[in-house]
């Protein structure tokens, strides 16, 4: 055990007494055979997926910039990235300069980048083209996410997606044996009580969870003891988490930024949740692209660099994988308002301690384009095929409907 | 304990009907059981009348639904016109919640939600309200009918057609998706057909087509060639299939266990030898599925300590329980909403497996959820619910004032007072202390009171023994 | 629960005035004294330091809360279920405790204590400064020893409702200078100081109004000669009022990202969809030292009204598309046909989209609309999009119906309201012939999928031409059969050329429109007038009456058929609002945006009362 959990366990049974004598460990931490994934060196037992959904269609091109490449200043005269003012990762490529973040993750042998990518025959509809990726099917009709499907393959895992204000559950996780909870804050994990004053409230509480302490004797009551205080104490948890927890990088002011802290403060809970969902948006810039884009990117480094060495800073910088992807990109050439319309293949980074640093495949022609949109030379169910294999432990064949070759994100 | 004898009991005693005497008199945890396991739960009047009325009477009205159902069914069905008219998908679930508050035949909505969960259909696909509720006509029509009837009818269901690819399946190129489920979760259970049936199957399934809001059959698209099924060959139909199927010796016992373990016990499997018996009858009687459900109800094994407290009450029974039992009248679309969170969206099961229920419904998350949602539900400080179930306003009806009083009240009418004594004892020292504790200045005594017995109704929901069924 | 003293203050003056003409005037009370003492004192923006932004003020509280809470404006509120559930909730009901709990230990009934505390205004001051941003709150009545008494009270309740939420942070008492503060958190700061009361979220905007009230408001808002401005420009006595400083809202980084590359101020602009559907408004903005806007009450209902002290002069090449010349009117008449839901009335120079375009757009736009120009020739079968454009005229009208009866014999399973646009044409006879052309055209191209059916008919002088949909066959795509409330026309009333959604609404304009005549200065100054109608509203609502009782029903745990009554109850209240108008002016040095709300409850009361 972590000494995490160790000093988990150590509080709850001198604090309160909630596990009883002869039950088995807590639900949470319990690592039953079924859920050790069969991953084999990529991750550590149980790993843990982050997915940044960009919603809008993110403009991979000013993403990660083929600086050097003519084409690029004539395709976008007014929204085009100096060398200058670009981060280098090598002499042909660079990092819009507001993903600093990044190029200090890159730096630190952690951002891997996979170029290229999207599906054949794309479709430029958000709602279309957002659902092919989330369902991992280029059918109509279905009903199942590819991470519903993979959750049913990891039992007993939580899993979380931290949402904004009236975001809906994306189709990406639906299809889970058991439904993934939508949360925005902490305080919805918590035991919500109403009392007249703070000691009314901890006189309740103690009532609840001296009811929760089973006699460990067989028997469906038993179950629900031990369901109940393993409950109760992940809810002590999360609220001493919150109230005390110390970020070991500061994180940005921004909504993101709150969302990821979140899951790092969940993360580090012990709750042994595998995966989590959060959207970033609007990049559908249409119009007036530069600041709109630069201030997107920038709220997204930031976040994701304060919550990885935030995470790597705790301990579990192997056991996190955090990954971007974005419905489709932009069109190569800029339209008459300064921005962009819909494209096709983009980027997607990849961050994490075991992941492949830099480039992955190379950045796709700007002089063949197919209507005006780069043309994608790796297929998104690649890098799909590589997480669930190798990361997650599931089995990708059964998800995707077919193999696919596995994307090389990965060390060996 | 539960579970423990299961293996050795007498089938022949089982299944008799119950009559109290003094090892199993006829008491409230009995009346509170029959009405958790027969409807939703009981307000405090509906317990002491069953209390006194006895097993037999209680049974046979539960049985039957008390008066004003025709009224409600037709004040419903208004309603489920315009949710048809405009697929209005929020509003379906809050109105299938509302018929199983309201219904005064509980026991109907109750069977009708076992075959939703064993037909387990979903509005993700069929995508039209009209007919998803076509479907749970059909369901509650046959809810205490003949199953054969019931099976029969649901291979020409829109819902069913939509839901399994049924309208796809046509000649020469007919789509086995529904004939297997048929087969492997509607009636026979795996191991009990080959693959080759299901082929076969299938084919006699072809020729079905959704045109506007109704099934109809094209008889082009039928094909009405030979078939080998489950050992008979012919020119079989969708509803010689059906007849194939019911004729086999596993359907009854599938069907018979699948009922015990909604009405009596998840914790432990029955014996084959202690289901035989009901499935003989079941199969004799063509598949009467009401007196199934009559001879399961009126059992010895069902009043015993094996079937008492045996489930975990799933999302809607832990959420009807309370609002039944406080006796409110709740805004049924916020609570069909939070019943997501709970893990149960009604007609939108997860998959063609319906909700697996038992204990897949609490765990760290659902079951923190659920305690959540009794405070909303009872602190009357939750917006979306407002003060519609008030506790305190239900003590001040059946005047019960004194700490004592309340305690025993709320023990009473949500577990029938079957807790350890030392939980009462804790509650009744927490009611009794909390007078002295502070209030905020501004706050009456009228409010504090209130507040105390709010407090006091949510304890009682989070006891543990109050999510077993 | 009117508040006597405040009615009681207006009168002072009068009686005051009049008895002093009398020629043995009586002695005036004490308190009279006391009131005409007050009176003098300057108002209460003396108390926020001048580097306040943003200005918010509610000059008599008491009269502000008399108004809304006005039988008028409750009862029929009232009547409708979630209203009801909100007042009676659990805690509404505890700020009536609160309230009640302050009554008695203050020993006053809350509109008298309303008055001494707050009697001369309640102010709030907003500072456009990064995280956190300061704002400040000021308080000021007329009784000090009650204003201290009320401040110490307050503290104890705020310091137990901390504890008895177990939060972290007490009250900690400070001082600044001879005031004595009070912290609770880094976000909470107070102080009363004489008769006023100042809560901040920051300790220096705290100590910037401590140190007006020193100062007798040397360095304050009341300084500020743009507020002298702002209250020249309002109407008298406003129940709330609001200034905001434009200049250093046009210096926030977030707007200088929008207003720069290029300056939004004048045209051209990036997004030529800006200059055609808001260019004047943006122009304003970007000139205008400050915004101020105060809400009224008066007899027909509320009104809202923003005023800016630029106007016409100075606008830049803005003025071509949406100014009309001083002489002209600014919009034609608002259409009023029977069951309006909406009616809007604007001027807007269309032809100047294309004749002035090298001032409107950049390059590149030019390009793209010359280009589009010719793009699109082929399809107007002669005419040049440019001629068309420079034939019609500046003012254009639309209005949307609910419509009553429909002209088919299938009913759609969702009602559509009808709707019309009317424009005036420059050139009548030439454009109306050109664009009765194009429009059959496009109805053969469009309707040919639908296979619409072709109806011409003369009325009143007129000739409608129209279209209508099959009824025997199904169309692709049309589940709620919405196509059946439509009969797509056209028709030119004298120099206004009408495209009406129905041929019923279309007749019922013509009737309208010849009774408006053709006059050339008809209409009024207004540049934009648009109207909210509540009856048509309440009439269109009612057509979905089925879906609204099965909400109510569900939501509210009732029969369908008290679920009815709910819905009338709602309904009624929607037609007691009456209109809702909206009306924009520019004159030479000013602008002015009017919302007025003209309430018709008390109407509605009067006939259920003679009814009884």
């Amino acid at each position: 055990m972590t000494a995490n959990r160790r000093d988990f366990l150590k509080a709850s049974l001198a604090g309160v007494g909630l596990i009883g004598a002869g039950s088995g460990a807590p639900l949470f931490l319990s690592r039953t055979a079924a859920a050790v994934p069969a991953a084999d060196k990529a991750g550590a037992k149980d790993t843990i997926l982050v997915v940044i959904e960009l919603t809008g269609g993110n403009d991979g091109l000013n993403t990660v910039v083929p600086f050097n490449d003519p084409e690029y200043a004539k395709l976008r005269p007014t929204l085009r990235q100096t060398p200058a003012q670009v981060k280098k990762i090598n002499d042909q490529l660079g990092l819009h300069p507001s993903l600093a973040g990044f190029a200090e993750l890159l730096q630190d042998n952690v951002l891997c980048i996979v170029q290229g990518v999207g599906y054949p025959n794309p479709n430029q509809s958000h709602f279309r083209s957002m659902d092919i990726w989330q369902t991992a099917s280029l059918n109509e009709n279905v009903s199942e996410g590819w991470l519903g499907k993979a959750l049913k393959g990891l039992p007993g895992a939580p899993s979380f997606h931290l949402k904004s204000n009236n975001e809906a559950s994306p189709l990406a996780l639906e299809g889970a044996p058991v439904r993934v909870p939508s949360i925005a804050t902490l305080e919805e994990f918590q035991l919500q009580l109403a009392a007249a004053s703070g000691a009314d409230k901890k006189e309740q509480r103690d009532i609840i969870e001296s009811a929760a302490r089973s006699n460990g004797g067989p028997g469906l009551l038993d179950f629900v003891q031990r369901t109940a205080s393993n409950t109760y104490a992940s809810s002590r948890r999360l609220q001493e988490i919150g109230k005390n927890y110390q970020p070991q990088t500061p994180y940005p002011n921004t909504p993101l930024g709150g969302r990821l802290k979140l899951a790092a403060q969940l993360i580090d809970a012990g709750l042994g949740a595998r995966l989590f969902y959060v959207a970033h948006g609007n990049f559908d810039t249409h119009a007036t692209q530069a600041p709109t884009h630069a201030n997107l990117l920038a709220q997204l480094s930031q976040a994701v660099t304060a919550f990885f060495k935030d995470i790597a800073a705790r301990g579990h910088r192997d056991r996190v994988l955090v990954m971007t992807f974005s419905e489709f990109g932009r069109r190569a050439k800029e339209n008459g308002s300064r921005g962009t319309d819909h494209g096709s293949a983009a980027p997607m980074f990849l961050i994490g301690g075991k992941v492949k640093p830099g480039p992955v495949g190379e950045h796709p022609s700007l002089t063949q384009l197919e209507f005006g949109n780069l043309k994608h030379h790796t297929d998104f169910r690649q890098v799909y095929a590589a997480i669930l294999d190798r990361w997650l432990g599931v089995s990708s064949k059964d998800i995707l409907g077919a193999e696919f070759s596995h994307a090389a994100i990965f060390k060996s | 304990m539960a579970g423990a004898g299961v293996k050795n009991l007498d089938p022949l005693w089982a299944w008799q009907p119950y009559r109290p005497s003094t090892e199993a008199p006829w008491n409230l945890p009995r009346v509170g059981h029959l009405y958790r396991r027969a409807a939703f739960g009981a307000t405090y009047a509906e317990l002491q009348a069953g209390l006194k009325a006895g097993p037999e009477a209680l049974l046979d009205q539960l049985l039957k639904g008390g008066p004003g159902l025709a009224e409600f069914d037709a004040q419903m069905a208004s309603l489920a016109q315009s949710i048809a008219r405009y697929n209005d998908a929020t509003h379906l679930r809050a109105w299938w919640l509302a018929r199983m508050l309201h219904s005064p035949h509980p026991l109907q909505e109750k069977i009708t939600l076992f075959w939703h969960n064993h037909f387990a259909t979903s509005y993700a696909k069929v995508q039209s309200a009209r007919f998803m509720l076509g479907q749970y006509e059909l369901l509650r029509r046959h809810a205490l009918g003949r199953f054969s009837e019931l099976l029969r009818a649901m291979s020409s269901d829109p819902a069913m057609l939509i839901w399994l690819d049924g309208r796809d399946s046509k000649k020469g190129n007919p789509n086995e998706n529904y004939a297997r489920e048929l087969m492997e979760l509607f009636s026979l259970g795996i191991g009990h057909y080959t693959e080759k049936d299901v082929r076969e199957a299938a084919r006699a399934f072809t020729g079905w087509e959704i045109q506007g809001t109704k099934a109809v059959f094209n008889a082009q698209q039928h094909d009405d060639g030979v078939k080998t099924v489950l050992g008979q060959t012919g020119n079989w139909n969708a509803d010689d299939i059906v007849r194939i199927c019911l004729e086999q010796k596993s359907a009854a016992p599938f069907l018979v266990a699948k009922l015990y373990r909604f009405f009596i016990s998840e914790t432990a499997a029955p014996s084959p030898e202690l289901l035989a018996p009901l499935a003989q009858q079941f199969r004799n009687s063509d598949y009467d599925f009401g007196a199934l459900v009559k001879t399961m109800l009126a059992s010895n094994l069902f009043f015993s300590s094996h079937a008492y407290r045996t489930r975990i009450k799933s999302p809607v029974d832990f959420v009807l329980n309370i609002v039944r039992g406080l006796e409110g009248a709740i805004d049924a679309t916020a609570l069909a909403q939070s019943l997501e969170q709970l893990g149960q969206n009604l007609f939108s099961p997860p998959s063609v497996k319906g909700w697996d229920g038992g204990k897949s419904w609490l765990n760290g998350q659902t079951l923190l959820f659920r305690q959540n949602l009794a405070l909303a539900l009872t602190s009357t400080e939750d917006a979306r619910f407002g003060r519609r179930c008030d506790p305190a306003a239900l003590a001040r009806k059946y005047h019960k004032e004194t700490d004592a009083e309340l305690v025993d009240f709320f023990l009473h009418l949500f577990l029938q007072g079957d807790v350890a004594a030392q939980t009462r004892m804790r509650l009744l020292h927490y009611q009794q202390q909390a007078h002295k504790l502070p209030a905020p200045v501004y706050w009456t005594q009228q409010d504090s009171a209130d507040q105390r017995v709010r407090s006091l109704c949510h304890l009682v929901l989070t006891l543990p023994e109050f999510q077993l069924d | 629960m009117r508040c006597f003293l405040c009615s009681v203050r207006f009168l002072v003056p009068l009686t005051f005035a009049a008895a002093a003409a009398r020629a043995e005037a009586p002695l005036p009370s004490k308190e009279t004294v006391e009131k005409q003492a007050l009176e003098r004192l300057p108002a209460p923006t003396r108390l926020v330091p001048h580097q306040v932004d943003l200005l918010i003020q509610a000059p008599q509280p008491c009269r502000l809360l008399s108004v809304l809470t006005a039988e008028d404006l409750l009862k029929p509120l009232q009547q409708v279920a979630p209203v009801q559930e909100v007042l009676h909730s659990t805690k509404v009901r505890r700020l009536g405790q609160l309230v009640a709990y302050f009554e008695k230990e203050l020993g006053l009934p809350w509109p008298q204590l309303l008055d001494r505390l707050a009697g001369r205004g309640v102010i709030i001051g907003v500072q456009f400064a990064p995280n956190p941003t300061p704002v400040l709150l000021v308080v000021e009545g007329e009784d000090e020893p009650l204003m201290q008494q009320f401040f110490q009270l307050g503290l104890k309740v705020l310091a137990q409702e901390l504890a008895r939420q177990e939060a972290k942070d007490k009250p900690i008492k400070g001082s600044y200078k001879e005031y004595s503060t009070i912290r609770i958190g880094a976000n909470f700061h107070a102080a009363v100081a004489g008769r006023a009361l100042f809560l901040s979220n920051s300790e220096k905007a705290l100590h910037a109004g401590l140190d007006c009230h020193r100062s007798g408001g040397k360095g304050s808002m009341a300084d500020v000669s743009s507020i002298k401005e702002a209250a020249q420009l309002l109407p008298p006595q406003p129940l709330v009022s609001l200034w905001l400083n434009m200049t250093k809202l046009r210096q926030t980084p977030g707007a200088k990202a929008a207003y720069k590359d290029p300056p939004y101020k004048d045209p051209p602009r990036n997004d030529p969809a800006l200059t055609i559907g808001y260019g004047q408004y943006l122009n304003l903005l970007g000139r205008t030292p400050f915004v101020c806007a105060g809400v009224y009450r008066d007899k027909a209902g509320f009104l809202a009204t923003v005023r800016t002290p630029c106007g016409r002069e100075d606008m830049g090449a803005d003025r071509f598309l949406h100014l009309p010349l001083a002489s002209a009117p600014g919009s034609r008449p608002l259409l009023k046909p029977k069951n309006v839901l909406y009616s809007e009335s604007k001027y807007f120079n269309i032809a100047n989209v294309w004749k002035e375009r090298a001032a409107l757009f950049n390059e590149k736009q030019v390009q793209q609309l010359e280009q589009f120009e010719n793009k699109v020739a082929p399809f107007l079968v002669g005419a040049r999009l440019s001629k068309l454009l420079m034939q019609a005229g500046p003012y254009y009208r639309f209005v949307a119906v609910h419509q009553a009866g429909i002209a088919y014999k299938t009913t759609p399973k969702i009602s559509l309201p009808a709707f019309a646009l009317v424009w005036e044409l420059r050139e009548p006879e030439a454009l109306g012939k050109s664009l009765e052309t194009i429009l059959r055209g496009v109805a053969l191209l469009a309707g040919g999928k639908a296979d619409l059916r072709l109806i011409e008919e003369q009325y009143q002088g007129c000739k409608l031409v129209g279209y209508r949909f099959p009824e025997d066959r199904p169309l692709l795509g049309d589940v709620y059969d919405l196509r059946f409330n439509f009969t797509p026309c056209f028709t030119r009333v004298g120099d206004q050329f009408v495209v009406s959604s129905t041929l019923d609404l279309c007749r019922e304009l013509v009737d309208l429109l010849r009774q408006e005549g053709g006059a050339p200065s008809r209409g009024q100054a207004a540049t934009t007038r648009a109207s909210l109608y509540g009856a048509g509203a309440a009439a269109y609502l009612q057509t979905f009456e089925d879906l609204l009782v099965t909400q109510t029903a569900l939501d509210q745990a009732v029969t369908p058929k008290e679920a009815r009554e709910q819905i009338k109850a709602l309904v009624d209240v929607l037609r007691g609002v009456g209109e809702l108008a909206l009306e924009a002016r520019f004159h030479a040095k000013a602008f002015q945006y009017d919302v007025r709300l003209r309430t018709d409850f008390a109407a509605k009361a009067q006939t259920v009362q003679k009814e009884k």
